[in-house]
């Protein structure tokens, strides 16, 4: 990364959207501890996260999921959020206690909000793509996040599952305040959801606004969308 | 934990007892032996199936409970409970070292490093004659007049053996277990949720070794017999072999593997010394045909019989650890 610097306000969808290598993928791993900046600062809300470990980020509240779902393949669906939910309570130094009151429920909860709760007793490995997706949402979401990073949340997903997408982003913005930054190489899903648009381009910053800002640039025609986009 | 364990430990508790009334001293040593055997492998499978850690370091564990034995009932009157304990404690903490040295190792890494600390083990035991009698080993020591008499050994360690399951299925069942269970799976995702795979595998691995001590602290008090051999990389394949055997996905799938491995050493091997040859051969059939072991042939055998009911989406390949 060259120079990049911008800011995602809160409970705003923003896209990040560039040509592949342009360092979309990298900016979210930055953010969420996986790589260590050699040089600049990252804050969310007011606090610096630069040298922060994975899991002090992800305790503040911001969920991560990647462009190949990862799940825990060998536990059931059920499982794969309860882990979530125990590691999000604290309570995974529990040695000889049963699980806490309530949190099977709580997942459940996840599982039906995004389709999935007929899968509950089915191992993770087992599902198709996009339910692997969606099971990541609702991993993501498990641990009540304000911020959420989607690394081409909508990839293999057929029209309808996009469709269902959009709704569940926006909706998760609207009723619960969730700030989203999302890579995304499908143009109609960035358009059509996104408050913000940021275009990177071999590692720097190509431009920044809105969707219609973004679309009538000329470099980020140049470079990315295309003339027809 | 289920209701059905809940009856294994019963019937184990009770099936175990009874069998001592009718033994005879030779079977009662083998009982013995068998069931230090179950739960050595068991005490390994929380590091193996549960933790995803290849351990070949398990066998200092399992020596420091055997010596530890046999030098506080030669050297002192604590008795033998008092030094299985000091041995369970001695492993617990060098069971903490060895998961906190190696912990950011993973697999073949992982695996050396254990094995370089048992080998320093097996060097020190060896050559430190003035206490451990280097590799003339230290036997007769004398157990106490009531662990003396091989019925009531066989019925401590059925005990013993029966409260330490009961241990391991809470740690497995509770939210530790199933958090150590998704660091196996995918240690890099499970950072993104927030757990410390560091954390959990010291944890892991310092169960494990408690386990480890005081199966070795159970062979030595029936075989009054210890020696250098016990903490060999050899002995530490052993718990992996049965593991492997039984199966590592399922919670009781090392018990069984031990009770075939143990079966096959004591009656084979007074037929032929060629025995570990039929457990070579048995390796190889798992692993070929049956790679979550006896346990889950089994269960894919139940599975056709009983198959899973309409609408069910796809079969695992592995069976999840229970």
């Amino acid at each position: 990364m060259n120079g990049v610097s911008f800011e995602v306000k809160e409970k705003n969808i923003v896209a990040l959207i560039g040509p592949n290598g342009a360092g979309k993928s990298t900016v979210l791993n930055l953010i969420s501890g996986n790589l260590t900046p050699d040089a600049g600062e990252i804050r969310f809300q007011g606090e610096e996260l630069t040298n922060k470990s994975i899991q002090e980020i992800a305790r503040k509240g911001i969920g991560r999921s990647f462009q190949t779902p990862a799940v825990f393949p060998q536990l059931t669906v059920l499982e794969n959020v309860l882990a979530t939910l125990i590691s999000h309570k604290r309570q995974w130094y529990s040695l000889f206690s049963t699980l806490p009151d309530g949190i099977v429920q709580e997942a459940r909860r996840l599982l039906e909000y995004f389709g999935i709760g007929n899968y509950s007793g089915e191992l993770a490995r087992n599902l198709a793509h996009g339910d692997k997706r969606r099971l990541e949402f609702a991993m993501c979401l498990a641990i009540n996040p304000s911020l959420l990073l989607l690394d081409e949340p909508t990839q293999g997903m057929s029209a309808h599952e996009t469709r269902q997408f959009i709704k569940d982003i926006q909706e998760l913005t609207r009723k619960r305040g969730v700030t989203t930054l999302l890579v995304e190489h499908d143009m109609s899903v960035v358009f059509s959801i996104s408050d913000q648009v940021i275009v990177l381009n071999r590692g720097t910053l190509l431009a920044s606004g809105s969707p219609q800002e973004v679309k009538a640039n000329t470099a980020v025609r140049e470079a990315y969308l295309g003339n027809e986009g | 934990m289920s209701r059905r364990d809940s009856w294994v430990l019963v019937i184990l508790l009770a099936g175990s007892g009874l069998a001592g009334f009718f033994l005879d001293t030779y079977y009662l040593n083998v009982g013995t032996e068998v069931i230090t055997a179950v739960i050595f492998a068991m005490s390994y499978n929380i590091a193996l199936g549960y933790g995803g850690l290849v351990s070949f370091g398990h066998s200092f564990f399992y020596g420091l409970g055997a010596y530890s034995v046999a030098i506080i009932l030669r050297d002192t009157s604590l008795g033998f409970p008092i030094g299985m304990l000091i041995g369970m404690a001695l492993s617990a903490f060098f069971g903490a070292v060895v998961a906190y040295v190696t912990r950011r190792s993973r697999e073949v890494y992982f695996a050396i490093l254990t094995l370089g600390f048992s080998q320093v083990a097996f060097f020190i035991i060896f050559t430190w004659y003035e206490f451990t009698e280097g590799d003339n080993g230290i036997f007769g020591f004398n157990v106490g007049r009531i662990l003396s008499a091989p019925r009531n050994f066989y019925w401590l360690t059925v005990i013993l053996a029966v409260a330490w399951f009961w241990v391991l299925l809470r740690v497995v069942h509770s939210p530790f277990g199933l958090t150590l269970k998704a660091i196996r799976d995918h240690e890099d995702r499970s950072k993104f949720i927030g757990l410390y795979p560091d954390k959990h595998k010291i944890i892991a691995l310092t169960v494990s070794a408690v386990g480890s001590a005081m199966a070795g602290s159970l062979y030595a008090g029936m075989s009054k017999l210890v020696h250098p051999n016990l903490l060999h990389w050899m002995t530490a394949a052993q718990p992996l072999f049965m593991t492997l055997v039984g199966g590592i996905n399922s919670f009781w799938g090392p018990a069984v593997g031990a009770v075939v491995y143990k079966i096959a050493e004591v009656f084979l091997g007074q037929i032929t010394e060629r025995w570990t040859l039929f457990i070579g051969v048995v390796l190889l059939a798992i692993a070929l045909i049956a790679p979550n072991g006896l346990v889950g042939l089994v269960r894919r055998g139940e599975r056709r019989t009983n198959p899973a009911p309409a609408g069910t989406r796809g079969k695992p390949d592995v069976t999840p650890v229970q």
